[in-house]
């Protein structure tokens, strides 16, 4: 039977341009894994070649084997585990000493590998080249190069892949690394112990001696379940005491020697110099941006950058989209004469339906454009800029990223992105502050509300005070957990900057449009299930026909389920400034953010019937609000329980700790409560804004 | 709350602030002495890389980055306390924060 089926593994350096690379192989084929962005989980995709279906894995980048972070940890697992025929070796042509060392450990995989080097547009600017035959020749492992971003060079990957899975005994003719005599010995009496085993077909058994002798955990789980492993870790401990002995330096500094040496013989026998070398542009603009002065100065210039640009473009897509909802809502509720089901469809599916619909342009331009500064280079720049004040608050630089995908956009892609956090501690107290910005769900809350009571002078004034008081409530809150419940120093950050390179619009689009779907796939399931509650448990039980008080709409309110929910929840919410209908609003918010605008809409049209007013005008003319109250509501939306789905992620992320999802859920809406009951009650002393 | 005692507390920033600079001074005379600085306290310059003492895991880390004996090392920025140092090391630029450069050790 002839197998049809090829599994290939990416793997490479971090920003060596993997996912370039994958997405000009697979094209449009693609699923990714949950969310895509910085490569924090694997991505598969396919294609079609010569009869033959090539699966693509997509893993994030590693330095080596010895995993530190938990992104790089995906990576060795699905190595161990996961099986696959060939491997593709990215190869960032300019940092080639770094690539060579992880080559040098994945040469030990009896696994074809096929290298890539890519960039090397990048490396002619710099006055080199690489000769790809003298490479092929030494290393014994078929040898590409390409420029991933302009599409050259790829098309041969596809005929290298299926023959050298043809030809699977090609294994021999690779280079082997040979080490000082004395650890070859050592080595050796390792390998006798370990016993044959299915398992470890994958991996020569050189090679899991060597990791054990560096205490890698996973060999050293390998190992735990063979018979004589008390014997093995007895060798190990008496092998590692000899070599300690005998270079009087620890093992791992010995054999890292080693692999570079073996990387530099192989660099100097292949690079040649061309010519002297063009001026770096990456070091011109470092220059400014890593400034210490100007750096942050630069860093708000690109943040006002992304929020013009995603307000700007998102105007008039989402006035169309408000249009359009109008219209269905119309055309609806021709067509239906019954009363019930014209309601549940109007004022339940569709109105929450549109209420994530209207913000969705903004979320995806928010994507969109930090996408294009994450491609481009200079997220690690911020990370540096931001790390003396993140220092501060006991976090890392590091914990910037999520803080940045969070506001305007939505919390689920940022807590996942904190994978790329080194400790536990830091990403722990990072999810948790996370979804204190200001979503894209929270937003038209925000921009109803405003606009009600402020003149329209003061919107941007007040909107951007709003953002600012997001950060700083969740920098305290970091400084707090810090000190109290996750103690431990903020770890040290190791970052790599990369070259500056305009991103291709194919891979932002991709990132743009994976991170922004969790936000559309709440829409076509949680919303329209809350949406239909919601309508339900404010329209029943209703007043007989024949009642007297059929006029009084206020009565109908008190007399359905909602009604009585909201009397048992009035005394709770007063001294904050809330009424109960308010609160239930807040309460179907704990599902979804965006149905809070939506159960005000379904509020008011059951209160006053169903007038041609928009909801603005509607709030306005009501006199249960004021601006005071208006941003004690605010203050209460910012903080406390965030959505479900986010919940959800965090309790996964965190390996389902209890404890902290609880506090999670229960600690912000208290932490919620005690600041907008401050903020009501300055007001009334004070007598502003009632 | 006399003049005089205004005067002697702008004094007394003033010379702590000097005291802080001399401070600076004296750390960058330092390699001329004894040929082994630590990495915080580096000038912008070319370096060769000695030891660093952090716990187990993070030298082994860092020796994959690249920190392997008498290996060189282009000091670009240094941010000086709390901040961060910028190094080029095998063609590839990396930022640590000052926590770890304290533990770093390198000469000219």
């Amino acid at each position: 039977m002839i197998k049809n089926d090829i599994r290939v593994v990416l793997i490479g350096k971090p920003n060596s341009g993997k996912s370039t690379i994958f997405n000009v192989l697979t094209g449009s084929n693609q699923h990714v894994g949950n969310y895509s962005g910085v490569t924090v989980e694997k991505k598969e995709g396919f294609k079609k070649y010569h009869g033959y279906k090539i699966f693509f894995f997509d893993l994030p980048g590693i330095y080596s084997f010895f995993s530190y972070s938990e992104d790089e940890m995906i990576t060795k697992k699905f190595l161990l585990e996961e099986k696959f025929d060939v491997i593709l070796n990215i190869v960032d042509s300019v940092d080639i000493e770094h690539s060579l060392y992880l080559f040098s450990q994945i040469i030990e995989i009896n696994v074809p590998i096929i290298m890539i080097l890519n960039m090397c547009d990048v490396l002619k600017n710099k006055g080199k080249e690489i000769d790809g035959k003298i490479m092929s020749t030494i290393l014994g492992v078929p040898v590409i190069s390409t420029i991933a971003n302009k599409k050259i060079g790829t098309d041969n990957i596809f005929n290298n892949i299926i023959s050298s899975f043809k030809n699977i005994n090609n294994t021999n003719t690779r280079v082997k690394i040979v080490f000082n005599n004395i650890i070859e010995k050592e080595i050796d009496k390792i390998i006798s112990l370990i016993p044959n085993n299915i398992q470890l077909t994958k991996f020569s058994k050189k090679f899991i001696s060597i990791e054990l002798l560096e205490n890698d955990e996973f060999a050293l789980k390998l190992i735990s379940k063979f018979y004589n492993r008390d014997i093995i870790l007895d060798q190990i401990m008496k092998s590692k005491k000899f070599i300690e002995m005998f270079f009087n330096k620890k093992i791992e500094s010995e054999i890292a020697n080693t692999r570079y040496n073996f990387a530099k013989s192989v660099i100097e026998k292949t690079i040649k110099k061309i010519y002297l070398k063009k001026t770096n542009i990456t070091d011109i603009i470092d220059s400014f941006v890593l400034n210490k002065y100007f750096g942050l100065i630069f860093f708000s210039f690109v943040v006002y950058i992304i929020f013009k640009i995603t307000f700007i473009f998102s105007k008039p897509i989402s006035s169309l989209l408000a249009l359009f909802f109008k219209f269905i809502e119309n055309y609806v509720s021709l067509f239906i004469t019954q009363e019930i089901i014209r309601s549940l469809v109007v004022d339940g599916i569709i109105s929450g339906i549109s209420g994530v619909l209207n913000f969705f342009p903004i979320v995806l331009f928010m994507f969109f454009a930090i996408g294009f500064f994450e491609d481009s280079g200079y997220m690690s720049r911020v990370v540096i800029v931001m790390d003396k004040i993140m220092s501060k608050f006991g976090l890392n630089g590091k914990s910037f990223l999520p803080f940045m995908l969070s506001t305007n956009g939505c919390a689920v892609p940022a807590i996942l992105s904190t994978r790329i956090l080194d400790s536990k501690r830091d990403r722990l107290i990072t999810m948790f502050i996370v979804p204190f910005m200001i979503c894209g769900a929270k937003l038209p809350i925000f921009a109803l509300i405003i606009s009600v009571f402020f003149n329209v002078k003061y919107h941007a004034f007040i909107m951007f005070s709003m953002y600012v008081v997001s950060v700083v409530i969740a920098l305290i809150v970091a400084k707090l957990l810090g000190k109290t419940i996750l103690r431990g120093d903020s770890t040290n950050f190791v970052i790599e900057l990369p070259e500056y390179h305009l991103p291709t619009i194919k891979s932002l689009f991709l990132k743009m449009w994976g991170r922004s779907l969790l936000y559309l796939k709440k829409a076509s399931s949680i919303i329209i299930f809350i949406s239909i509650i919601v309508w339900f448990l404010f329209s029943f039980p209703r007043i007989p026909k024949n009642s007297i008080y059929n006029d009084c709409l206020n009565y109908k309110m008190n007399y359905s389920f909602a009604g009585r929910i909201v009397k048992i929840f009035n005394p709770l919410f007063k001294p904050i400034g809330m009424d109960g209908d308010k609160a239930i609003s807040l309460m179907a918010g704990f599902a979804a953010k965006e149905v809070i605008v939506s159960t005000l809409n379904t509020i008011y049209n059951i209160q006053n019937g169903n007038d041609r007013q928009s909801l603005k005008e509607k709030i306005a003319l009501d006199k249960n609000w004021s601006p005071l109250k208006g941003i004690s509501f605010l203050i209460f939306c910012l903080i406390y329980t965030p959505c479900i789905t986010s919940v959800c992620v965090f309790f996964k992320e965190t390996f389902s700790n209890y404890k902290l999802t609880t506090l999670f859920i229960i600690g912000n809406t208290i932490f919620a409560w005690i600041s907008s009951f401050v903020v009501f009650q300055i007001g009334m002393l004070l007598k502003i804004g009632i | 709350m006399n003049l005089k005692f205004i005067v002697k507390l702008i004094y007394k920033k003033y010379c702590y602030v000097g005291n802080i600079l001399r401070k600076n001074k004296k750390r960058y005379r330092k390699i001329e002495y004894s040929g082994t600085i630590k990495l915080s306290d580096a000038i912008p310059g070319k370096y060769k890389f000695v030891s660093m003492h952090c716990d187990r895991i993070f030298v082994h880390k860092l020796l994959e980055i690249g920190f392997i004996n008498d290996e060189e090392i282009f000091i670009i920025y240094n941010t000086g306390l709390n901040g961060n140092v910028i190094l080029k090391i095998k063609e590839s630029k990396i930022a640590l924060s000052n926590k770890i450069a304290k533990k770093i050790i390198i000469k000219c």
